[in-house]
């Protein structure tokens, strides 16, 4: 596997990733012929014909519209809130200490056990999903940028003040970037986090996507298109989290790749 | 000179009345504790004595400001802008007008201008320091601090930066105080050694050095040379036993 020549070494990681893929493919067949009953667990290809179908209807699309407005709704609301108190927090010593001792009581409540109080405030269908999503997604947006707040280097700062740099300079030029690795990873695992959460939302406190139509397949035994909204969740958060890495690359911290 | 800390009141400088001219290379020189640093810091800015004064063209300093330009040991250029970013961030931020091209011609000066576009990280040690120099040059400081600016490179990288330093410094002769604890370093770029005492920290002593310039590095060998570091060498035992004696 040590290959001299980068290209050859990318290859050789798609054909280990692919046999991997094959590899689940294969157990899982495997495990539905010895249990036998499709209703609990249908083989791939009838996984597959279920996706063709639901596709073809037109419903699969809306439901994973309704999802992905959802997730990203709630994450821009939790991003737009828990960068910027983060870093105040970071700056300002008093409102630290203020919040902080919310801030740790608040955390360990995971995003389910707010559905219920999400219903009761918001009623059921998109409110108290982007109740719960952008709730799920501000934490890790949060912690992350606080420490990365926290991150910036003293040399930075005397650097760009003996170079004339005033006070907003200061914050736009020196200590945002400075924080910008440890926001960037905070953004990272709190979309995950609010893709994760939004299932849950709606297998409870909505009427369409992705968690809603799990839920209604179970209700009638369809464990093949229950499994094609499971899959389907897989491949949208992978894929989500592969655009992140490439703004991350491109936009939000393109230094740390050299 | 003293310094409130947090425990309590420090009085890390003492004895310290030092004028340097303008035009003047000036090298802090001393065994580690003896606040060396501490008292580049203050001319800086970055540290605010309790007691004493210190002034840079006869106004005193009162906070980092631009008139004393700093290069620092090491890992002080912004990772997030480009090399020429970085050497056009003092101009631009002074106002001065086309800090691009101003960076461009700093950036030639120290030779890198073909790095122009790179990340700093993906630079040598070496090199970060000529950009650091570069940088720290572009704002025209009156003053140049240099903290022990080439301590991190190896000894080759070193005494090819140190030549390279005094033929910039030739065409500016802006002022420079320049911290470090290598004796050699000190004597072949200063004009003047000033050799710092540790218990309390201040000045021991001041040598004048009167080798001819532009310097070069066969000078190394010279009689004269040989002299001044035999001085210094002397002077600086002494204050490094004293550290040692007290520690028992």
């Amino acid at each position: 596997m040590a290959t001299a020549n980068s290209g050859a070494k990318g290859a050789g990681r798609w054909g280990w990733a692919l046999a991997g893929i094959t590899l689940f493919l294969l157990l899982w067949t495997l495990a539905s012929i010895r249990i036998g009953n499709a209703v609990l667990l249908p083989k791939p290809h009838s996984v597959l014909l279920g996706f063709v179908e639901l596709l073809r209807e037109g419903s699969l699309v809306g439901d994973v519209l309704a999802s992905l407005r959802r997730v990203i709704g709630g994450f821009l609301i939790a991003s737009s809130i828990a960068v910027p108190l983060a870093l105040l927090m970071s700056f300002f010593r008093p409102l630290n200490l203020l919040l902080s001792p919310i801030v740790s009581f608040l955390r360990p409540i995971p995003p389910i056990a707010w559905i219920p109080i999400a219903i009761l405030w918001f009623g059921i269908g998109d409110p108290p999903s982007y109740f719960i999503t952008a709730l799920a997604a501000f934490f890790p947006i949060f912690i992350n940028s606080f420490a990365g707040g926290n991150a910036v280097r003293a040399e930075h700062v005397h650097a760009a003040r003996s170079l004339g740099a005033g006070p907003r300079a200061l914050f736009a030029r020196i200590y945002l970037p400075s924080a910008m690795p440890m926001i960037s990873t905070g953004l990272r695992i709190g979309l995950g986090q609010s893709w994760m959460a939004v299932v849950t939302a709606e297998l409870i406190a909505a009427q369409s996507g992705l968690g809603y139509m799990i839920q209604a397949n179970r209700l009638s035994l369809e464990t093949s298109l229950v499994l094609v909204g499971m899959c389907t969740i897989g491949l949208l958060g992978a894929l989500m989290s592969v655009a992140l890495e490439a703004l991350e690359r491109h936009v939000l911290i393109p230094w740390k790749q050299a | 000179m003293r310094f409130e800390t947090k425990s309590g009141p420090v009085v890390a400088l003492d004895d310290l009345d030092i004028e340097i001219c303008p035009g003047e290379f000036v090298a802090l020189l001393g065994p580690s504790g003896c606040g060396k640093s501490t008292l580049l810091n203050v001319v800086a800015g970055i540290l605010k004595p309790t007691s004493g004064t210190i002034a840079v063209d006869g106004k005193p300093v009162k906070g980092t400001n631009p008139d004393c330009g700093i290069v620092f040991q090491n890992h002080s250029l912004f990772p997030w802008m480009s090399v020429l970013e970085n050497v056009a961030f003092g101009p631009k931020m002074l106002g001065r007008a086309d800090p691009i091209g101003t960076a461009r011609t700093f950036l030639s000066l120290v030779g890198l201008e073909k790095q122009a576009s790179a990340w700093p990280a993906s630079l040598s040690g070496g090199m970060q320091q000529r950009v650091g120099i570069a940088r720290a040059l572009a704002t025209y400081p009156p003053v140049l601090l240099m903290d022990e600016p080439f301590g991190a490179l190896d000894a080759q990288t070193r005494s090819i930066m140190q030549e390279e330093l005094l033929k910039i410094w030739s065409q500016f002769r802006t002022t420079v105080i320049f911290v470090t604890h290598d004796i050699e370093e000190a004597i072949f770029l200063a004009d003047r050694v000033v050799v710092m005492k540790t218990l309390p920290g201040g000045i021991k002593q001041q040598v004048p050095i009167e080798l001819p310039r532009p310097r070069d590095p066969s000078m190394i060998k010279s009689e004269l040379f040989n002299r001044y570091r035999g001085e210094i060498f002397e002077l600086i035992r002494e204050e490094t036993l004293k550290v040692f004696r007290s520690a028992d």
